[in-house]
């Protein structure tokens, strides 16, 4: 028998190993290949206007990416090289000589590692194309994708991963000098200790998190950096602490309810937990870690996806709005918008605004480039408000006398200020005249002009005022599928001179669509790979447990416990281990979205997204618990 | 009233080439007996063991335990039945790491639902016999070879089961283990009337026995009985074995 034919034979014995070491390499190639290769694809570059400052977002991304897929490939590795102690301790045995054993696993690892490289790179080509097209088209870019193999990204790629695969090849030399052949055989009982809870760790656990929760809400600096660091350092520890001692902790104290324990597989599951949480606090550490790194990444590019109509429903309230000059215009435009048959209009307002200089220095905002004394000031009656309320699906039906009036929130004020209760003052040729807010909208009704103070007042009021200020009127339409109006709103731009001030939805949503695009994209291909290795780092996990677990379900069968209940027990502890992590993370996450961002949690357009990203992450990751189950009891259920 | 009866067993492991290793076996073993099973290496012990233990299914023939035939069962009666009519004590202990001395005890209690007292009762009752009451907070990895093996008597007997199965129970352990564990065997096969099948090619562990059955090739050999004198068994076994032949040890394979 040559130490080929053992090689070889061994690679049969131990297919599903090798196989697992082999896809997860290749599926870290494929990854970075493809991340590589949009960076240097020239159709990307051409697409983004801003593609100086595009470039940073995208090499921080890659800088990323090669943490994550170093840490992967180790991870794997490790798991791969557990599972083979056992053989290589045989060849010792046997009498292979070590160096020769170190020799053969370190071509092994390197031929491996080459040939995932070549499949990773076939298939990054495939994929990029695929995310090339997903990209520009989120770009709205109307380039063609053609079929490149990029030489710089082939370059990178390998640079990166010929490192990475030398690194491990050499781990793999090494192992067979770096135990002794007693530990070699009995790798699976390493990290098996019985985990200590110690009361003080369980406590620290709590509170270290609690702080850093607190101090998201109650700042203690005012330097950010300090405040962040504070924070992350607070989470990262807490969490450590926590599924270090705090979950055993909780489990033994558990224990302590005997009739609880002492029934059923309770007792097996139970002990099984408190086993497993030591050795595995890293790990689980990083999977809640990263999923809340994932979670918010994604959550903030889908917000703002999300937002962006949203955003440019609040820049071009209506489909399309311009200031009436005269009929024949205004009949051209009627012909345009009635026979684009695709979007039918649902509605068609004459809104009679008037504008008059006001002295708003009453209010907190006051426009950039305007001073508080005298700001044009937009005038709506009442009766056109409701009307507008009606046509844009408000529920408002408002009701003004007298000097009452209602505000709407101008686009640029961020001050949040609460405008009802104040005045203003109008300037008319005659005499001023103060109004009083009584109430405020934040939505606003036309296309944005600057400045952008929009008062509705009561029509008693509006026609007193007209008498001495010549109203003008705006065309307003409001269309079914108002996204797709590209042709209509090109013909408009076209027949409409500049001063009729004409808005259009779709030009307010591409022009929102293409600068989110990029932060989705980044965001969301990010998220996409972190989510596959929190999911692909678990179920490793539990398959390596799986197998260290074997004899003791086979025990457990021949003393009378049924596959079934081998079953019901694996998935419970299997739950656990997903679950818990998740919950972790996904409450890091929330406390992340505010601390960075300043999410207002409460408000529904930002819930909205969140919570979805969340379901569908949950949803993806739940997947991976259902395949762990099936394959950890295909293990042990035999 | 016999506890366990074996009609005409057979048992052909399928294969590239199918292999009868159980061939026409007809024995009973009456409540209250301890026999013990002896056997060249490859001789078919194991499998036997495995089809009473319902571990495995039989080709042909009929196991009746208590009167009732465990391979006609489902599945989960199958895993019940286990859990209520046996016990088992193997060469490698088969305890969980993962449980202390007292939880691997009282496992199949658990399994069962019953209350925290009665399980205590039990308990007491089973180690103080078996001399493990003083480690029983202890862990699987703390105690030694002969109090692992009392042990997992312990865990087998604490359900009063009504067949005890022990494949080579003093097979991993040294001569004064041995005994430790042979005496409490045969203490609690006396003095609760249990009943015990052992399967072994010790022939001083064989010596407790009351009868001791002898297979070759998968086929009954022959049955010889006590008497009075352990001595005398003893020697009457070593001659059954040199008659028998072949290698009466089983190799402890390199297990990967
Ligand atoms: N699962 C199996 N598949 C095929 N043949 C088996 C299997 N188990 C045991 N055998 C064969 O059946 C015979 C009896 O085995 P076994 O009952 O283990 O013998 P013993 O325990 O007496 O040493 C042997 O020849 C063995 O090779
Ligand atoms: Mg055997």
């Amino acid at each position: 028998m040559t130490l080929f034919s053992v090689t070889r034979k061994n690679i049969q014995g131990n297919f599903k190993n090798y196989l697992i070491y082999f896809l997860s390499m290749i599926f870290s190639v494929v990854i970075y290949y493809t991340f590589v290769s949009l960076q240097y694809s020239e159709e990307i570059q051409k697409s983004i206007q801003s593609w100086e400052t595009m470039r940073s977002i995208f090499v921080q991304a890659s800088i990323m990416l090669i943490l994550f897929v170093t840490v992967f490939i180790l991870y794997s590795n490790a798991f791969f090289t557990k599972k083979r102690k056992k053989e290589v301790g045989l060849y010792s045995l046997l009498g292979v000589r070590k160096k020769t054993i170190g020799k053969m696993l370190f071509y092994e690892n390197l031929i491996m590692g080459a040939i995932a490289v070549l499949i990773g790179v076939l298939l990054g080509t495939l994929l990029s194309k695929l995310f090339t097209m997903m990209l520009l088209k989120l770009l709205s870019s109307t380039i063609n994708v053609s079929f490149s193999i990029s030489f710089e990204a082939v370059l990178n790629t390998l640079i990166v991963f010929s490192i990475i695969i030398l690194f491990t090849s050499i781990q793999a030399n090494r192992l067979i000098y770096r135990f002794k052949l007693i530990e070699l055989f009995h790798a699976e009982q390493e990290g098996e200790q019985v985990a200590k809870a110690s009361v003080g760790a369980a406590a620290g656990s709590i509170i270290l998190i609690a702080f850093s929760y607190w101090i998201v809400f109650h700042p203690i600096t005012e330097q950010q950096l300090v405040q962040l660091s504070l924070v992350l350092f607070g989470i990262v520890a807490g969490t450590y602490l926590l599924f270090r001692s705090l979950i055993v902790y909780l489990l033994r104290a558990s224990q302590k309810n005997k009739s609880r324990y002492y029934r059923g597989m309770n007792l097996i599951g139970t002990t099984q937990l408190i086993y497993r949480f030591k050795g595995n606090a890293r790990t689980l550490t990083m999977i809640s870690l990263l999923s809340s790194v994932t979670l918010c990444a994604i959550s903030v590019g889908y917000g703002g996806y999300y937002n962006i109509e949203k955003t440019a429903r609040n820049w071009s309230p209506f489909s399309y709005s311009y200031i009436s000059k005269n009929e024949v215009f205004d009949h051209q435009a009627d012909q345009i918008i009635l026979e684009d048959k695709e979007h039918p209009v649902q509605g068609k307002l004459d809104i009679s605004v008037i504008q008059v200089n006001g002295d708003i220095s009453d209010l907190e905002y006051v426009p950039y480039g305007y001073a508080a004394k005298s700001v044009p000031t937009r005038l709506i009656a009442v009766s056109t408000y409701n009307q507008i309320a009606k046509v844009l699906n408000r529920e408002e039906n408002l009701r003004l006398s007298g000097n009452e009036a209602a505000a709407i929130r101008p686009w640029q004020d961020n001050t949040f200020s609460d405008y009802v209760g104040h005045t203003i003052t109008l300037k008319l040729s005659e005499e001023n005249h103060s109004i009083k807010f009584v109430k405020m909208f934040e939505e606003r009704v036309l296309g944005w002009v600057s400045p952008d103070i929009y008062v509705v007042v009561s029509d008693r009021l509006y026609t007193d005022i007209a008498k001495q200020v010549k109203p003008f009127v705006y065309q307003a339409y409001k269309v079914k599928n108002e996204k797709s109006t590209i042709e209509t709103a090109k013909k408009l731009e076209k027949l409409l001179a500049k001063d009729t001030e004409l808005s259009t939805f779709y030009t307010m949503y591409t022009k929102e669509l293409e600068s989110s695009g990029i932060d989705i994209f980044l965001l969301g291909f990010l998220g996409l790979v972190f989510l596959a290795a929190t999911g692909s780092i678990i179920y490793f996990k539990q398959l390596n447990e799986a197998y260290s677990d074997q004899e003791r379900y086979q025990i457990l069968r021949k003393i009378g416990v049924s596959k079934r209940e081998v079953l019901t027990t694996l998935s419970k502890q299997t739950l656990f281990v997903f679950l818990l992590p998740l919950v972790v993370g996904i409450l890091h996450c929330t406390i992340i979205l505010k601390a960075i961002f300043g999410v207002n949690l409460a408000e529904k357009t930002i819930m909205i997204p969140i919570f979805m990203v969340m379901a569908a992450y949950v949803i993806i990751y739940l997947g991976y618990y259902v395949l762990t189950v099936k394959s950890s009891n295909n293990i042990v259920n035999k | 009233m016999s506890i366990l009866t074996v009609d005409h067993l057979e048992k052909i492991y399928e294969g590239k080439v199918a292999h009868k290793a159980l061939d026409n076996i007809n024995f009973s073993v009456e409540k209250g007996e301890f026999v013990g099973v002896m056997g060249p290496s490859g001789s078919g012990k194991t499998t036997l063991l495995n089809l009473i233990a319902t571990i495995d299914r039989p080709t042909a023939g009929e196991i009746l335990i208590n009167g009732k035939n465990p391979h006609v069962l489902n599945r989960k009666e199958t895993a019940l039945f286990r859990r209520h009519e046996l016990g088992f004590v193997f060469q490698h202990f088969n305890l969980l790491d993962t449980l202390t001395v007292e939880e691997n005890i009282v496992l199949p209690l658990t399994l069962d639902g019953e209350s925290i007292k009665e399980m205590d009762k039990k308990l007491q009752y089973v180690t103080k016999k078996l001399g493990i009451d003083s480690i029983l907070k202890k862990r699987t990895y703390e105690i030694s070879g002969g109090q692992m093996q009392r042990t997992a008597i312990a865990r087998s007997i604490i359900h009063k089961p009504s067949l005890i199965l022990a494949d080579e129970p003093t097979g991993n352990l040294d001569s004064k283990a041995s005994k430790d564990v042979m005496e409490t065997i045969t203490a609690i096969n006396k003095e609760d009337q249990a009943t015990v099948l052992m399967v072994t090619h010790d022939p001083f562990a064989a010596s407790y026995c009351h009868r001791v059955i002898f297979i070759k090739d998968g086929q009954l050999y022959n049955e010889i009985y006590r008497g009075e004198n352990r001595q005398a068994f003893f020697q009457k076994i070593m001659d059954m074995l040199a008659l028998l032949g072949g290698d009466n040890r089983d190799l402890s394979t390199v297990r990967l």
